[in-house]
This record gives structure tokens, C-alpha cells and sequence, in this order.
């Protein structure tokens, strides 16, 4: 991992991936591709305009095919916390990560790291006990940040299906992330003073800690393995469990009240808590994580009650 | 702390007390054949259901926690609109049940664990009353494929008493759509005696384990190749004339032989269990 190439370096994954990579003395050079420089001076980091509008886009092409890069870190910017539907950035978003991914594959870029999220499965009724990666992604397509992982994912996974020589694609797929300072659907649902909960559901929840998703990306690519990868911290707790940790209240509303209002809330903009993320209040959505203790072999240093801790000791700060 | 099957085992051991008494006092359950339950193997209950609300399945987990020598724990493959029924989804899961999935039972049956199925489904619950002990069809051949697939046993498991718990006479199936349910039933004593219907009446129960069946037993029919080789016949039986009843009897003749043998020893347990029982109550 030498001459890297990080996306999305505007918002929170690429963002904090660049942040740590710049202190790293191994990785000699660092391109940035968003759509603005980032705000880190380093003499190895350069960046490019990510556009697809002209004049500019041929700049990242260019810039890429000049970086010589031997790892692309693909953070498409939907993964953070806007679980709202902006359909023409997630749209441009999406359509910029598989034209830099198709590029990166004809550049035959030895490593690419596609970040990608759990949304993908979807919390549903029939969802497995536990879900492995071979599972179907029957994310709720009607959204647009979902829809963007499962198309940029299709492309990945067709292009690991046929099996390049020249290039090794791992995608990964981490849960609910939460830290000390993350902001994102779910830590504000839990940052709220009495947090309502379905009557009746008390689903399972995995998390992991915001560093750790940062450790699997950069462990990933110190050592690579093809295919998708499920990332999440060690253990298990009901949502029950987590509100009680944080010695929060909870209330307990009527689930058809709650869908009926989340959902038109949501979508007048009122509501920052999308009908797929209230979904995961009812359902579970536990990922087996099978494939990437043994075969990717990444062991989170959070375990999912000291995330929580962790959140808890933030907010009462 | 849970697993990730949901599974509390505080919250397991309160309902095992629960049921206990029920097992104990209300339908004096007796158990026969609790040594077919393997000591540490995975294995596949199958079993006839009834009783409209599946106590069946919950004294079957009482009864193997309790009687079988490693208090092992059964895992009930639980019907699908449970899972987005409040409260109730809930208590399962944390009981030990998991949704009825190919996915879900393989893992279990992989991982060593005993597993309760009813192939009969909510058919055999909701059941009218004069057809009580009458098997509904086995139609689901996914126990016996899941049995083959994992090399696990099945352990043909006949319940009685169960059928006089909630003697349904009228179900219906739009008010209980509504509901989030099958089917609404109405049995002797339920809406007429108010909430006190809903208590079940109490039958004397027998329990009959019978010696597991192993699918390596049966011939070898049903491998990769002859599956492979029955889509084709399929495909092109698409393509001409091909008589339904004729192309379902010719599907996997082994997963079928188990099926069918399967429901001939329930049956026949049942039947014996039946003499055996004097009286509906005692």
C-alpha cells in the first residue's frame, strides 16, 4: 500500500481514511477524489475534482491514471449520515464511484476496496437469523441512498464474478457505526432524551465502533481477499439492552403509528429517521460474520458493549 | 446477554417454568420414547400440530429441556407472521425459536442443535374439530431434503391432546387476516365465555418420541446429478405435454419415501396413543 487513491474524502469514511493514512509513513502518495480538496496539508497528498460535468471530467481520470495507484479506497459519500434521499447527489454519487470503479479496472489498480453498508439486505420479516454475504440484497430500492450501494455493489460483484486476474475487489459491508463524535441516523436516535421504540419489538442490534470500520478498510488492504465481507463488532444486544445501557427511557409507541407517521414525516423532511432505518426498530437484521473472522481474519478491537460505553461517556460529556 | 438467534436463556428458563406447569399439572403430560433423543447430534422433530395457538410445539421444547438427559434445548421453526406479530415474535425468539427457513434450520441442524418442525403448518392448527387427529398433508417436502442435505435424523413425533385444547368449529380466515393472523377461530368456549375461553381445556396429553430415521437409510436417490437431471425432464416437459400428477410423483422419490414413512409412523403412534388414552381428560 503505497500509492493509494481515496473517494468521497468530503464526507465521513474517506474523510476519516485520509486522516489516518496521511499519518501513515508507509503510504508514499495520497490522491483525494471529491468534489472539493480536502482540508488536510500534507506534501504526499494531491487531489482531483471529482465532476462529471466540463470541463472537469477528465480531471480524475487523468489524475488517476497518473497516481499509478496500486489500492483505490472506494467511500462512496452516501454510506455516512445522510440517510435523507437527495437524489441528485446520491444519483451523481453513485454514478461517479462506478465510473472511477470501470476506470480503476482498466487501469488494473491491484487493490480495490469498495465500502459499501449493510443496508444492502434490507431489515425484513424473512430475513435469516443470520445473514451471510451470499445472501440476496433486497435493500428497499424505492430509496435512493439504498438503491446506490445495491447498483455500485452489482457492478462490484459482477465484476468479482468474473474473476480478474490483475485485480482483487473486497467490498465491505459494516452495520450501524457509532463513536464519539459520529453523527449519523442512528446516534441521533439514541442522543434523544426518551427514545420511542415499537411496542411489542425488541429486535437484536450489532454495531461497530467508527475506528474499527476505518481498521477493517485499512486492514483490508494490507490483506486482501476477493468477495464481500460483513463487518461488525462482537455481540449482540436488543435494543431494550442498548437504551438501558445508555440509562435512557424509552416509550413504547403503536408500530402502525409509528409507520404511518415516521413515513410521512420522512418524507416531508421533518423526520431524519427514514422508513428503513425505523424498519430495523421492528426487524432484525444480524450479519454472520463468518467470512470475515476466517477468511478475512479482521478482528474488531471494539466489542459491541464497550461501543456503546464508549457513546454513553460522549454524550454525558 | 442473547445470541444472535435472538435466543435469552434467562428468559428461556422463565418460560420453561411456566410451562412446567402446565406439563406437570394442568395436562399431566406423559413422555414416551425421550431416549430417541440424541444426547449431543443435531436431529429434526417432526411432529403432527394442532391446538389452534402452537402449545404443541412449546411442551415438546418442555419437555425435551426437562426429560432428555443434557437438558438440551429444542429450536422451533416458527411461522412467518409471528415474526411481525408484537409481543408475541418476540417471546419466541427469545424462547429458542427461529423463523421456518432452509437458511435457519440448516444452520442449527450444522451447528448440533435439535430443531422442531411441522410440516403440516398452520393447516394442521386450524383444523376443524371432526377432523381432529387426521394428518393434514405433509405437502412441504423441505424437512425431508433438509434431512438429507445435513445427514441429520428425524425424530416422527406424535402428540395427543392437543387436538381438545381449543376444539375449533368455525375459523375465519378474513377477520384473522385482519388481525395479522391465519385465520380467527371459534371453538366451544371462545368468544362465548369471554377471556375465559381463551383458557385451554384440560385434555390428558401424551408425548411419543419414536426412533429416529436416518435418510442414509433410503436408497440413494435425490443426489446432485439426478436432481440435475429431473430439472432438465422438467424443462422439457414444459415444452410438451406432460401430465402434473405424473411429474410431482417423480420428484425426488427420496425426499418422498422419507416423507411418506414419516407420516406413516405419526399416524400410527397417534392411533396407538389414542387406545391408549381412556378419556379425553384423564
Amino acid at each position: 500500500m503505497k500509492n493509494v487513491v481515496i473517494t468521497g474524502t468530503q464526507y465521513l469514511w474517506g474523510d476519516r481514511l485520509l486522516r489516518k493514512l496521511s499519518t501513515d509513513q508507509s503510504v508514499q502518495s495520497i490522491l483525494a477524489l471529491d468534489v472539493q480538496k480536502p482540508n488536510i496539508k500534507s506534501p504526499r497528498l494531491k487531489s482531483a475534482r471529482l465532476s462529471y460535468k466540463p470541463p472537469f471530467h477528465y480531471e480524475w481520470s487523468d489524475a488517476l491514471e497518473r497516481s499509478k495507484a496500486d489500492t483505490l479506497f472506494l467511500c462512496p459519500f452516501s454510506i455516512d449520515n445522510c440517510y435523507h434521499d437527495d437524489h441528485g447527489s446520491l444519483l451523481s454519487g453513485v454514478q461517479n464511484s462506478l465510473r472511477i470503479f470501470r476506470k480503476a479496472l482498466t487501469l488494473r489498480i491491484p487493490k480495490i476496496i469498495v465500502l459499501s453498508s449493510f443496508l444492502v439486505y434490507g431489515a425484513r420479516w424473512d430475513n435469516p437469523a443470520f445473514i451471510s454475504e451470499t445472501h440476496l440484497l433486497l435493500g428497499d430500492r424505492q430509496y435512493q441512498h439504498i438503491r446506490s450501494f445495491i447498483e455500485l455493489e452489482e457492478a462490484c460483484l459482477a465484476a468479482i464474478a468474473s474473476n480478474p486476474s490483475h485485480s482483487t475487489i473486497t467490498i465491505l459491508r459494516p452495520v450501524n457505526a457509532l463513536g464519539s463524535d459520529i453523527e449519523n441516523s442512528l446516534s441521533n436516535y439514541l442522543s434523544l432524551p426518551i427514545i420511542p421504540t415499537l411496542l411489542g419489538f425488541d429486535p437484536p442490534f450489532q454495531l461497530i465502533h467508527v475506528n474499527d470500520v476505518i481498521n477493517a478498510i485499512i486492514w483490508t488492504a494490507r490483506n486482501p481477499q476477493p468477495g464481500p465481507f460483513n463487518i461488525a463488532s462482537n455481540g449482540f444486544l436488543t435494543l431494550k439492552q442498548m437504551i438501558s445501557l445508555l440509562d435512557k427511557k424509552s416509550i413504547p409507541v403503536f408500530h402502525g403509528l409509528m409507520n404511518k407517521w415516521g413515513n410521512s414525516l420522512w418524507k416531508s423532511g421533518h423526520s431524519e429517521f427514514s422508513p428503513a432505518f425505523l424498519a430495523m426498530l421492528k426487524y432484525r437484521l444480524i450479519l454472520d460474520l463468518m467470512r470475515s473472522s476466517t477468511i478475512l481474519k479482521f478482528r474488531p478491537e471494539w466489542n459491541i458493549e464497550g461501543v456503546i460505553l464508549e457513546f454513553k461517556n460522549k454524550q454525558n460529556k | 446477554m442473547i445470541d444472535g438467534f435472538g435466543f435469552d436463556k434467562s428468559s428461556h428458563d422463565r418460560i420453561m417454568k411456566v410451562l412446567d406447569f402446565f406439563a406437570n399439572y394442568y395436562w399431566r403430560i406423559d413422555v414416551e420414547g425421550i431416549e430417541n433423543i440424541p444426547e449431543n447430534e443435531g436431529a429434526m422433530i417432526v411432529m403432527n400440530h394442532a391446538g389452534t395457538i402452537a402449545l404443541d410445539v412449546l411442551m415438546i421444547k418442555q419437555a425435551i429441556y426437562r426429560r432428555s438427559p443434557n437438558n438440551r434445548i429444542a429450536w422451533a421453526l416458527m411461522a412467518d407472521f409471528l415474526t411481525w406479530t408484537p409481543f408475541v415474535g418476540d417471546i419466541y425468539w427469545r424462547a429458542g425459536s427461529v423463523l421456518a427457513s432452509w437458511d435457519n434450520a440448516k444452520r442449527l441442524l450444522d451447528d448440533n442443535k435439535i430443531i422442531i418442525v411441522c410440516p403440516e403448518g398452520t393447516k394442521g392448527v386450524g383444523k376443524h374439530f371432526t377432523r381432529r387427529y387426521l394428518l393434514e398433508s405433509f405437502d412441504r417436502h423441505g424437512f425431508a431434503r433438509l434431512s438429507i442435505h445435513t445427514k441429520k435424523p428425524i425424530i416422527p413425533t406424535s402428540v395427543i391432546g392437543s387436538e381438545e385444547i381449543y376444539p375449533v368449529v368455525y375459523k375465519n380466515e378474513k377477520l384473522g387476516q385482519m388481525l395479522g393472523f391465519p385465520f380467527f377461530p371459534i371453538t366451544f368456549t371462545f368468544p362465548l365465555l369471554g377471556p375465559l375461553g381463551a383458557l385451554p381445556l384440560p385434555s390428558k396429553w401424551i408425548i411419543k418420541f419414536d426412533r429416529p430415521v436416518y435418510p442414509e437409510t433410503y436408497e440413494k436417490k435425490g443426489s446432485l446429478e439426478e436432481k440435475a437431471l429431473e430439472q432438465q425432464t422438467r424443462f422439457v416437459d414444459t415444452l410438451y405435454y406432460c401430465d402434473e400428477k405424473k411429474k410431482l410423483q417423480n420428484i425426488a422419490p427420496r425426499e418422498k419415501a422419507i416423507v411418506n414413512d414419516v407420516a406413516k409412523i405419526i399416524k400410527r403412534n397417534i392411533n396407538a396413543l389414542l387406545k391408549k388414552r381412556k378419556y379425553i381428560f384423564f
